[in-house]
């Protein structure tokens, strides 16, 4: 178990690629499936990076989502060429989003993704670059849950 | 005023254990049907006076879509709350909002049974 | 799927799942964070994002209503991901009554009741 992951992953995201839109994230589904990782965190991983890849199609121009599976825990990395997010504490809050009519025509883009993220990940960080691109890193720990403190 | 036959939105809320947040001095309008979504432009073209609907959509939008469909009300499943601004749009429109912790299917379930329809 | 007098787009292959409750949505956030594994979805939303949501949480399958027309991308979704998809000429409203009426339970009720103060928005 040295410093190499059991299993890296990654999947290429086309902006505006509504019709791609998810395929990254059930293709991931797959691959965590065949490398072991358990149902309950696969769950979660996935659920993540479902948003996590709508976010960049409805808002992004390209983008990229890395996934190493570790013994003890799932690490995700999502970055995108994009406007950015101008307020990420704005941007955190329940209902609150900027998507267009074609985002809610698609099920999404309701104010409920980030807010997403943040529950079904046990940790997340947001570095976003007005004009540039938003990275999101997610951590799921395997076995044993967050400490059920967070809300 | 309702015709005997049919349930008012009052009756509605007290049997589905719903809370009026909004419009509460409009419950006694008779209601005509339901119906289940969450995309408003959806109950734009397919909403008909009378009805509930049912959504968790929480957007002040949902009081001008209400309005222009004539809907007797809003019911907001799975324990979402509407902010200050659509209550205060609601009160403004005369739009009830009810809000229920049960989620969508369960709503409408019931009130099919009540024979809302 | 009788009960809603639904046509199989994509048949459920062998052995046929069982349902264990129903929930209703057409936002694919609602259905990310709520919907449990072995459910049906029920929802207005004809596009392949409501599959592969399915897909991602294990349901047991996808009912479109509405009589809403179901595209190529969306079959062809729900073929690649393996989830059995019908659709109904009944509204969702309509179709929540009458799965009830048939005994379907409502999927996650008692999680979603705990997960109530999260929920605001």
């Amino acid at each position: 178990m040295g410093d190499k992951p059991l299993a890296h992953l990654e999947y290429p995201v086309l902006g505006r690629a509504y019709f791609l839109g998810g395929r990254a994230s059930t293709s991931l589904r797959r691959a965590l499936l065949q490398a072991g990782v358990e149902e309950d965190v696969l769950q979660r991983v996935c659920v993540a990076c479902y948003e996590a890849e709508m976010n960049v199609v409805l808002h992004a121009r390209t983008g990229y989502m890395s996934v190493d599976v570790w013994p003890d825990r799932v690490e995700v990395c999502v970055t995108d060429h994009g406007p950015g997010i101008e307020d990420v504490e704005l941007a955190m809050q329940p209902g609150y989003s900027t998507a267009s009519e074609e985002a809610r025509s698609l099920g999404f883009g309701a104010g409920m993704g980030l807010p997403n993220i943040r529950q079904h990940a046990d940790e997340l960080a947001i570095e976003s670059k007005v004009g540039e691109g938003v990275r999101l890193v997610m951590t799921f720990w395997r076995g044993g849950r967050r400490d059920g403190s967070e809300q | 005023m309702a015709q005997s036959n049919e349930l008012t939105l009052a009756e509605v809320a007290q049997r589905l254990d719903a809370r009026a947040v909004a419009a509460a001095d409009r419950l006694y309008v008779a209601v005509a049907g339901g119906l289940v979504s969450d995309l408003l432009s959806y109950v734009m073209a397919n909403g008909r006076p009378g009805q509930v609907w049912i959504t968790i959509q929480t957007h002040p939008n949902i009081v001008a879509v209400a309005t222009l469909a004539r809907l007797a009300g809003v019911l907001i499943a799975s324990g979402f709350q509407p902010n200050q601004t659509t209550i205060a749009r609601a009160d403004e429109e005369g739009i009830p909002i009810l809000v229920s912790p049960d989620p969508a299917f369960v709503l409408a379930g019931k009130l099919w049974e009540m024979g809302v329809r | 799927m009788e009960a809603v007098g639904a046509e199989a787009l994509v048949p459920a292959g062998e052995p046929d799942r069982l349902v264990t409750g129903c929930f209703a949505a057409d936002l694919m956030s609602d259905v990310l964070a709520f919907a449990q594994p072995g459910c049906l979805l029920i929802t207005g939303l004809a596009k392949d994002q409501a599959v592969r949501s399915a897909a991602i949480k294990n349901l047991a399958a996808v009912l479109v209503v509405g009589g809403k027309e179901v595209d190529h991308e969306m079959i062809e979704a729900a073929q690649e991901e393996g989830v059995p998809l019908y659709r109904t000429g009944l509204s969702k409203y309509e179709a929540c009554g009458v799965l009830m009426q048939a005994g379907y339970p409502p999927c996650g009720a008692p999680a979603l009741r705990g997960q109530e103060a999260a929920r605001g928005c």
